[in-house]
């Protein structure tokens, strides 16, 4: 991220000059309520288009580029956001087709999440697992290089009793990811970057009392 | 009609059911032209779907440029607006029928010149195809909210936006058949208007500042007036028309500044309200 400043009106701005880099690997972002953390990782996914400066993604901008930047890019909300006039099916068959991958995959991913018996059913028929399995699903579709989870620890048991398999499992036949952003929350700071190349920095949103506006090498 | 609408629901490539799909408003029209592009429309999809296997459920080859246009085609967004509009889709062309009854009436008690004929045609029909086309895109922007999540799948701000553009050419379609029947330079201009109007209108459905979708009333007085203008001057259409790519430019642009997390976040904090 380049500069990136973002407000939902003028009332909130969230970030301003916001710079920010994350390597490869497993890298996570924890912080307090209310720091900005969910809306990082909306500017990071390309939900949102930062008011300023640029997001690249593998060295693709997000908002110039943005087909080439999000093939590679899978994003799974804190909310399970999925259009409730599509089954499930349906939704996954659109990832499939966006991201230029064969067909067969849907059944592939809904037999790894355990989500065959309700692949015709709406959104709004699932339970709240249910609907952040099926973004777990459609995030593993094509093997993205990176993957960005918000609130990753949100429990997703399957009807079987297998639950988190579907991550578990597909981690070990996953090496094309690089990296992934992983939201969470509790920390004492305002947000930090930790990163498994042993780097990491440190933020705060400009809603946080008492914080900077721009980010510290630490 | 019958068969189209099968055509719709077969177990086909999408290419096929789309083929079937926008003929059935043709079949529909039970007009010379309709019909005979309606067969032609249904002949194409026969030709694409190939011979039935019971055998094998491999898609019969088709020719690359063929297939990476299906490929191209919104259907999946399609399906999904158009399942948001439901059962209110058969009251679309309800406001077109509120123009063309006193257009006729207008025609049938006056004796008009053939210009003043086709100055009350043009006007009749471009308020017709407006009202239309307002009417089917305010009902999408409030029964459909934005979907968050899918922007951050591999597809553009622009391609969303021409899926609805599309929509609202397709839903409009039908009202295209009684044009031919008006003079060219008429008909065209028409045709210019609602093209116009379907680019336009999916960007001014995503209000950035509200993070919602919704159609203000500033869009209908625009949409009026450019109806008023292409009537009373056929040449402002062909302005209009021209401009069309730069005005879907604009609609992609909006796409890409609305705030779709701020709706999401107001859902959310309303239903976890609603938990507790």
């Amino acid at each position: 991220m380049e500069g990136v400043a973002f407000a939902y009106d003028d009332r909130a701005r969230i970030f301003s000059d916001l710079n920010l880099e994350v390597a490869s690997g497993v890298t996570l972002l924890s912080g307090e309520n209310g720091a900005g953390k969910t809306t990082l990782l909306k500017l990071a996914a390309g939900v949102e288009r930062p008011d300023a400066g640029r997001v690249l993604v593998n060295g693709s901008d997000l908002w110039r580029r943005e087909v080439a930047a999000r093939s590679d890019l899978a994003f799974v909300p804190q909310e399970p956001d999925v259009t409730p006039f599509a089954t499930i099916r349906e939704v996954l068959r659109l990832v499939c087709r966006l991201r230029s991958q064969p067909a067969q995959q849907v059944d592939q991913m809904l037999d790894e999440t355990d989500l065959e018996d309700s692949a015709d059913l709406s959104i709004r028929e699932l339970s709240r697992g249910q609907r952040r399995r099926v973004l777990l699903a459609a995030a593993w579709i094509g093997t993205p290089r990176t993957a960005i989870l918000d609130e990753p620890t949100t429990p997703t048991r399957t009807a079987s009793g297998r639950g988190r398999r579907a991550p578990r499992s597909r981690s070990s036949r996953r090496p094309r990811t690089t990296a992934r952003a992983i939201g969470s929350t509790g920390a004492t700071e305002p947000w930090t970057w930790r990163d498994t190349t042993g780097g990491s920095s440190s933020g705060c949103a400009e809603r946080t009392p008492g914080c900077k506006r721009h980010v510290e090498e630490l | 009609m019958a068969l189209a609408a099968a055509g719709t629901w077969t177990p086909a490539p999408g290419r096929v059911r789309a083929c079937a799909a926008v003929a059935v408003p043709l079949a529909a029209s039970a007009s010379l032209p309709g019909l005979a592009a309606a067969v032609a429309l249904l002949s194409l999809a026969c030709f694409q779907a190939g011979r039935w296997s019971h055998r094998s459920a491999r898609v019969p080859s088709v020719p690359s440029s063929l297939r990476s246009f299906g490929r191209r085609l919104p259907t999946g967004q399609l399906v999904f607006s158009l399942r948001a509009l439901g059962l209110w889709i058969t009251l679309a062309h309800l406001p077109a029928a509120l123009f063309a009854a006193p257009t006729g009436l207008a025609i049938h008690n006056n004796e008009f010149t053939a210009d003043q004929t086709d100055l009350v045609l043009r006007l009749g029909a471009s308020l017709g195809v407006t009202a239309t086309v307002l009417a089917v895109a305010t009902l999408l922007s409030a029964r459909r909210p934005p979907w968050a999540w899918s922007r951050s799948l591999p597809w553009s701000a622009r391609r969303r936006v021409a899926a609805d553009a599309v929509l609202l050419l397709l839903i409009a379609s039908p009202l295209l058949i009684p044009l031919l029947y008006l003079p060219a330079s008429s008909g065209l201009s028409v045709l210019a208007l609602l093209v116009f109007l379907a680019v336009r209108l999916p960007g001014r459905m995503r209000n950035s500042l509200r993070g919602l979708t919704r159609l203000g009333s500033w869009t209908w007085i625009e949409a009026l007036l450019a109806a008023l203008l292409t009537s009373l001057q056929p040449l402002t259409a062909l302005v209009l028309g021209l401009a069309s790519p730069l005005v879907l430019e604009a609609s992609a642009r909006r796409e890409r500044s609305l705030k779709a997390g701020l709706y999401l976040e107001r859902r959310f904090d309303a239903a976890r309200e609603a938990e507790s």
